[in-house]
């Protein structure tokens, strides 16, 4: 497809769709089925609440973020990976607040072409947006307690600082599956 | 001087017990000066401090950013989002 056709739909479609929401997320107005005749290919990830984490029973999620941050950093990954795979439309929407068992966390969506680039945007889209924008996850157990899981640091000057204090290795013990400039200590599920 | 409220987000919300707290900071200091202060405030804070980004607004700003007057600056521990 043309590249106009890429730039003159991508941009507006459902850009004011707020990308951190405190209610239940509308699906079929984020998946714009009206739109982007040429595409072949439409990828979606739904990530909804398990209820187990490293072995424990987990009773529910309360997710919080700080959203002036949130909702540009979203939009500008949602227009980097658009670009970078060539693909018509990215949107990744998170919720906030306290989640059950088995409802929806997030959405991201890809539409493109072919369903190769459609994959690869949404899986890129939903591996950054876990590992670099402002999102807190709270697990509550059934036994009662809860933790805030451990996550990624997303300091730009951190990488400097912490090498030259020679971090023992025990606390940078996994591979990187995602890009970004900071640290990290957490396994990435 | 100039105020400096410090927001708390994530479990560094649970460990200040308070969602912010706001010190006064000679100027012009930058982050890093305003983050030492808070640490000397705030000690059960202190070691989480270091893997937090800061931002002020829609921005991530640096440990060198200098701060010139009142602001308003969101401490962003680790995040787990999805």
């Amino acid at each position: 497809m043309s590249e106009l056709n890429h730039d003159s739909h991508a941009h507006g479609i459902n850009q004011h769709i707020e990308r951190i929401q405190d209610h239940d997320i509308d699906l079929n107005q984020l998946l714009a089925m009206q739109h982007f005749p040429e595409c072949g290919g439409l990828a979606l990830f739904a990530g909804t609440v398990r209820n187990h984490h490293e072995g424990r029973d987990v009773a529910s999620l309360k997710y919080t973020a700080y959203k002036p941050l949130a909702e540009r950093m979203i939009r500008e990954i949602e227009e980097e990976i658009r670009l970078r795979h060539q693909v018509s439309y990215v949107r990744v929407v998170h919720r906030i607040g306290h989640l059950n068992i088995g409802e929806v966390a997030i959405y991201a969506v890809a539409r493109a072409d072919h369903r190769r680039e459609a994959f690869a945007a949404c899986e890129e889209a939903v591996e950054r947006v876990k590992h670099e924008v402002p999102v807190w996850k709270e697990e509550f157990y059934t036994d009662g307690t809860s933790v805030f899981v451990e996550g990624c640091c997303i300091r730009t000057d951190f990488a400097a600082v912490s090498s030259k204090k020679q971090q023992p290795e025990s606390q940078h013990q996994h591979a990187h599956a995602h890009q970004h400039g900071a640290h990290c200590q957490h396994d990435h599920a | 001087m100039a105020t400096i409220t410090f927001e708390f987000y994530g479990r560094l919300e649970r460990l200040a017990q308070q969602s912010a707290v706001s010190l006064e900071i000679v100027t012009p200091s930058n982050v890093e000066d305003a983050l030492k202060l808070l640490a000397s405030n705030k000690p059960d804070l202190s070691e989480n401090l270091e893997r937090c980004a800061c931002a002020i607004g829609d921005a991530l700003i640096s440990r060198s950013h200098i701060l010139e007057g009142d602001a308003i600056l969101a401490l962003l521990p680790p995040v787990a989002g999805g």
